[in-house]
């Protein structure tokens, strides 16, 4: 049987589907009808839930994340401890959160309410310190919860709420640190009935493709499934079987080397958030990623996917454009091939892979100047949305003069684009006024974007040539600015 | 008259009774109940914006292994009359009947057209693909403007337009024109020294709540049935699931869970008819919930509307004539909020003369119900931009051209009677004495401020107090608890009796356990079913007063109630120990029984509601996106009974108020199918859109109230759409007069008069 933990409890899934949802099986099955469903889609939060996932290969426990359980698989939790908001706390031993939640009278219809206590939670668990809790602003505690919709309070309570329980759990952190490693765990899991893989090895995720010889892989893979799981819960399609990468190590990993830094595919925005964060600083990514969907989305998301599934709005695209990344390919018979991003993408949602094809991981240039690396998200909300078209610029200059230049943008094409004519108008050249003006033209020039319902074509090609001056302003200035539609956070 | 007075408990900010159930996952919400044997019925919608039904084949449906039950329009009674729905909502009875579930004719896009029940919610849905439907697609109009021409396509051959005379002979899209007039418009236009006129549009938007509809019901065998619903009104739906299956009301027992959230929405029935309906078919308890692309697509959000506006003001800011003229869209069927929408445009003024003229059209949009103040927002969005444009061509600051015109006490309302004592005055001078007001404007920032008005309505209510043997008390009461009423009603009967609130509980009973009361709504529960309580905690005075009476051996008249006691009146009979409600509790079977009180009530004199809302934004004139710097919404509750809940409905009106400024809006195709039906591209507030948004109660009492309660929840909605408008035009120096002023909408706007 495979099974899982609930606030603490084995329970035994039994056979299920592979399209069944951790957020069905929660309310339905199991009768926790504290997870909400407000969307079905990842866009609300009320059914987030914390998931701590088992410990890696190398016996490492991962970090307990907060996820949208309406858009995770139930056999993407197989193994792991799940806690739900009635195992938070309850009346008589309620957690800081849900305390203050009261206190500050941060619910007004409540509905909302469960996930919110669990994305305040999720962020108490993500702090290393009490001390860093403890110093924790408004503004982080407006990111803990951009991925939580509520209509009634207008947030103010919330985020009081959310202040006043960091400094209880900060004084008291042991007492209220909840997510245990799952127990009980049983191996393997491909011995049960269900058709819900997790293949462990490189190897055993070709061989398993080639078990699956008439489904593509790109309907069969699934990684975050932030996106996928929208043709479940919004299109109604049911999976036949579904192979999970998510626990392949060769896909879960970062690995430098003298010539590349290599992201395996299946690694989340959250990890490399903190990557790129600390590790390999690079401002540019850390700005966009704060801003990439939501802690739940980023949580699950991985940037396989967001290459992969070949949206023309995704985030990660450009940027990978700009750092002049290679994809790395395996098919059903183990054979790799090395793809140029820049030649991956083939039309509206069409790339290179092949029927049997997956991708591996990103390699980017060892020698990358992580600093030289500009972007920019134009989007309606601050938070919790799609880009109407995202900028990603690379560029040095020597004794004044442009020696590379790259230029990307996302949600102004069918694809993600490199801008090769405009790179060329500043190859050479010095960033002056005038040479920023050309550049611009050009770029107005040569979008031809779509209207629909995030932004007109004009507004799309208005917004990028603005994000191409404001980029190349300071870089020849030196002076790095904000430009995210006009957010201060 | 209640004067301003210190009380004990009203005005203290306890923590609710059902908190912890909120933050424990255990509040029951509509589609949480889960019964033996329960089903799962989900509904199939029209692909089509306008169509005729040519016929519907469920057999293939009923076949599948796991359905048990399937409809169509032709399962349900017909002979539904005209008779208005009542309560919040416009429109007529049989309108709401094909509302419910399309009979010949589909009018928008999502109309259900059948449903079935299955197993599971997959099953359901698979079987809703086997159900043949045949149409015959009819020409699609969706632009007030377009449907109001002779050429275009009639949603209802057989409507004719009401309050216009004479009475048209063609039918058209135009189901009424509301009037109201005073004076001579063209003369005071002629007064004036300045006169401007103006377009305004607001588009269609949804209240936005986070819980999808949902329900379960149940039918017996014997033709009871027992529903749990999220519901503003378990009384209406009970009366309109009645009157659409034609069943006996007494057989019914409505339990209104849990809601999450309404603002309006949850005024009207969609499911509950259908779920009982097909529980009655397959003899098995049925869960329906909507998926949120069917709340967007067919639930009830509020009209889009295209109006003009016309101003004359005098140099020293007094308003001589005023005209609105506003096309409201009302969806598929008749019912937008034109009447609330003329007689509150002018209602913060006293205006000699002006003329509003509002009208109801049809187009194959989803059918309009209440949002928060229904109509308000959109005609005095306009009025209040165009009068702050006044205010800025004549060189007077924003808050002094509405005090010149502000209305008072005297003042006759534009719909009729003279205002009692009302409080607009001592909101515009708050708003004038605000730090923040007083605070220069930030650099590059603009500043906008607006007013808005709501009526607020009392309507019918019960409750009953009950005092059980150790003297704690349950109030049972009828009006489901949006926002935390339970709690506003526990501190007045606190208050009341003078007993501690930790002693009181307040349940929402079911339509079996407790007397008639109206929907909660019109921000009318707080007033309305929190007077009823007073009076029923009244009735439990009168009846302990007796009956200390008697234990004292003097007359009812001797004694008093003090603090929660029943104490001798001065010089009678001193020696006698005060009563508490505990003391009387425990004796109440020698006294005559368990201590119950009870009051049921159409309320009158719902004190009328402003505000003031101002705010600082910055617009990014590269990429249009508008900051909203700060925000400060002052509004007068009469009196706040719990302030942190009053706030609450203050905050969380103005989020809802800025995101319809800012980026809310239903986007059709041409086709009529609505472009952005899910939360990521129907952009309501995050945390990070909005700023930390003040409050200041202003308490000028109700008296028609005995805490003086004004209505709060509906107002706060209203000003920030001019608040915000108005800002965008301070920090650009371009008036915008369409929302929403979404980034691109804002880049376009700046760059035509940058080439103008």
């Amino acid at each position: 049987m495979a099974r899982l933990q609930i606030n603490r409890q084995p329970v035994d899934i039994g056979n299920f589907a592979p399209h069944d949802s951790l957020l069905n099986f929660l309310r339905d099955t199991q009768g926790l009808t504290g997870t909400k469903e407000g969307c079905g889609s990842g866009d609300c939060g009320a059914c987030t839930v914390i998931v701590q996932p088992p410990a890696d290969a190398k016996g490492q426990l991962p970090a307990p994340i907060n996820l949208n359980s309406c858009i995770t698989p139930l056999g993407a939790v197989l193994d792991c401890h799940v806690l739900t908001i009635e195992g938070v706390g309850q009346p008589g031993n309620l957690h800081p959160v849900q305390d203050a939640m009261i206190t500050e009278h941060a619910s007004q219809c409540g509905f909302c309410t469960p996930g919110f206590v669990m994305s305040l939670v999720a962020n108490q668990l993500r702090v290393e310190s009490p001390a860093a809790l403890k110093a924790q602003t408004r503004g982080n505690a407006i990111e803990a919860i951009s991925g939580n919709l509520c209509r009634c309070t207008g947030y103010r309570p919330i985020l009081a709420a959310a202040l006043a329980s960091n400094q209880t759990v900060a004084a008291n952190p042991v007492a209220f640190f909840i997510p245990e490693a799952p127990q009980n765990t049983v191996a393997p899991i491909t011995s049960t009935p269900h058709q819900y893989h997790h293949p462990t090895s490189l190897p055993a995720l070709a061989q398993r493709l080639k078990e699956q010889p008439t489904t593509a892989a790109t309907d069969i893979l699934l990684a975050g499934t932030t996106d996928a799981w929208l043709n479940v819960t919004q299109r109604y399609t049911a999976l036949p079987s579904a192979i999970d990468i998510t626990r392949v190590p060769e896909l879960r990993s970062i690995d430098a080397t003298d010539k590349t830094l290599t992201i395996g595919a299946a690694v989340t925005h959250t990890e490399l958030l903190q990557f790129f964060d600390t590790t390999t600083p690079c401002p540019a990514i850390v700005a966009i990623l704060r801003r990439f969907g939501s802690p739940q989305v980023r949580n699950r998301g991985t940037i396989g996917g967001n290459i992969a599934n070949a949206s023309p709005i995704a985030d990660w695209p450009p940027l990978l454009l700009a750092l002049n990344a290679t994809l790395n390919l395996m098919n059903a018979e183990g054979v790799t091939r090395r793809v140029e991003l820049s030649d991956y993408y083939l039309g509206y949602r069409q790339t290179v892979l092949g029927a049997d094809e997956f991708l591996v991981s990103v390699d980017v240039p060892a020698d990358t100047n992580w600093q030289a690396l500009i972007a920019h998200k134009i989007s309606k909300r601050i938070e919790d949305d799609i880009s109407s078209t995202m900028g990603a610029i690379y560029l040095q200059q020597d004794k004044q003069l442009v020696t590379t230049c790259r230029i990307a943008f996302g949600g102004v094409a069918a694809t993600p684009i490199r801008l090769t004519d405009v790179e060329a108008l500043l190859l050479g050249q010095p960033l002056v006024a005038a040479n920023i003006d050309r550049a611009c033209d050009a770029l107005g020039q040569t979008l031809q974007p779509i209207s629909d319902v995030r932004a007109s074509a004009n507004y799309r090609r208005s917004a990028s040539i603005a994000v191409l001056r404001k980029a190349l302003e300071e870089l020849a200035s030196g002076d790095r600015q904000t430009l995210t539609a006009g957010a201060h956070a | 008259m209640a004067e301003a007075v210190d009380y004990k408990y009203i005005g203290t900010r306890p923590v609710r009774p059902d908190g912890v159930d909120k933050v424990t996952g255990r509040a029951q919400y509509g589609a949480d109940p889960i019964l033996p044997g329960m089903i799962h019925g989900r509904i199939l919608r029209s692909p089509h914006a306008h169509a005729m039904i040519k016929s519907v084949n469920l057999s293939r449906a009923l076949e599948l292994p796991g359905v048990h039950a399937a409809l169509s329009g032709a399962d349900f009674p017909g002979g539904i009359g005209d008779e208005a729905i009542g309560g919040e909502s416009g429109g007529t009875m049989s309108d709401l009947a094909k509302n419910v579930m399309a009979r010949d004719k589909v009018v928008y896009h999502g109309q259900a057209v059948a449903a079935v029940a299955a197993q599971t919610p997959q099953l359901a849905l698979q079987a809703l693909k086997l159900i043949e439907v045949e149409y015959e697609v009819l020409p699609v109009v969706l632009d007030v403007r377009a449907a109001m021409q002779e050429s275009a396509p009639l949603l209802d051959p057989t409507c004719i337009t009401k309050g216009v005379k004479p009475e048209p002979e063609k039918p058209s899209n135009v189901v009424s024109v509301t009037t109201f007039n005073r004076g001579d418009v063209d003369e005071g236009f002629e007064q004036a020294d300045l006169v401007l006129e103006r377009e305004y549009i607001v588009p269609m938007a949804h209240q936005g709540y986070i819980e999808p509809h949902g329900c379960v019901a149940q039918a017996n065998e014997g033709g009871a049935a027992t529903v749990w619903c999220s519901t503003q009104g378990h009384f209406e739906f009970r009366a309109a699931t009645s009157k659409l299956l034609g069943m006996n009301m007494a057989d019914l027992k409505f339990i209104a869970t849990e809601i999450g959230g309404g603002f309006g929405g949850k005024t009207v029935v969609y499911l509950e008819p259908v779920a009982l309906l097909l529980s009655q078919k397959s003899g098995k308890p049925v869960k329906m919930q909507m998926s949120r692309e069917e709340v967007f697509r067919a639930t009830g959000p509020t009209s889009g509307t295209y109006g003009t506006a016309k101003i004359g003001v005098k140099k020293d800011g007094t308003i001589t004539a005023a005209k609105i003229w506003m096309a409201f869209e009302a969806g598929g069927f008749a019912g937008a909020p034109t009447g609330p929408a003329a007689m509150a445009v002018f209602s913060p003024y006293t205006i000699e003369n002006f003329k509003v003229e509002t009208l109801d059209v049809l187009v194959n949009k989803p059918k309009v119900a209440a949002y928060r103040a229904p109509g308000a927002p959109q005609s005095m969005h306009a009025f209040e931009s165009i009068l702050d444009e006044a205010a800025d061509e004549l060189g007077i600051d924003p808050i002094d051209i509405r005090l010149t015109n502000a209305a008072s006490e005297g003042t006759t309302a534009p719909y009729g009677p003279k205002f009692p004592t009302i409080g607009f005055v001592e909101c515009l001078e708050a708003a004038k004495n605000h730090p923040s007001y007083k605070a220069p404007v930030p650099e590059g920032a603009g500043r906008g401020l607006a007013a808005g008005f709501w009526f607020n309505v009392g309507m019918q209510s019960s409750a009953e107090v009950h005092v059980a043997e150790n003297g704690t008390v349950t109030v049972v009461e009828g009006s489901p608890d949006i926002g935390g009423s339970r709690a506003s009603m526990c501190l007045m009967a606190a208050e009341t009796l003078g007993v501690e609130y930790e002693s009181i509980r307040a349940v929402v009973g079911d339509t079996q356990s407790t007397g008639f009361s109206n929907v909660t709504g019109g921000s009318r529960t707080t007033f309305a079913t929190g007077m009823a309580v007073v009076q029923a905690c009244e009735d439990i005075i009168t009846q302990c007063k007796s009956r200390a009476a008697a234990t004292w051996g003097v007359d009812d008249d001797q004694v008093e109630w003090e603090d929660g006691h029943c104490v001798p009146k001065p010089g009678v009979n001193a020696e006698v120990k005060p009563l508490s409600l505990a003391d009387m509790a425990a004796a109440a079977a020698k006294t005559g029984g368990p201590i119950s009180g009870r009051a049921s009530l159409n309320a009158q004199g719902a004190g009328a509601s402003f505000s003031v809302n101002f705010t600082d934004v910055a617009v990014d004139p590269d990429t249009g996106h508008v900051e909203v710097l700060n925000f400060t919404a002052i509004q007068d509750a009469g009196k706040a009974i719990h302030p942190a809940y009053v706030e609450g409905q203050m905050q969380g009106g103005a989020a809802q108020g800025i995101g319809w400024a800012l980026n809310e809006e239903y986007i059709f195709n041409d086709d009529g199918v609505m472009q952005n039906a899910g939360f990521l591209d129907y952009r309501i507030p995050v945390a990070s859109d909005l700023p930390m948004i003040d409050c200041e109660i202003v308490e000028v009492p109700n008296p028609s109230h005995p805490y003086g309660v004004r209505g709060v929840g509906e107002t706060p909605i209203i000003a920030p759409l001019a608040a915000i408008g108005n800002a965008v035009a301070h920090a650009t120096g371009v008036r915008i007069n369409e929302l929403p002023l979404s980034p691109p909408r804002i880049v376009a706007a700046l760059d035509a008069a940058h080439k103008a």
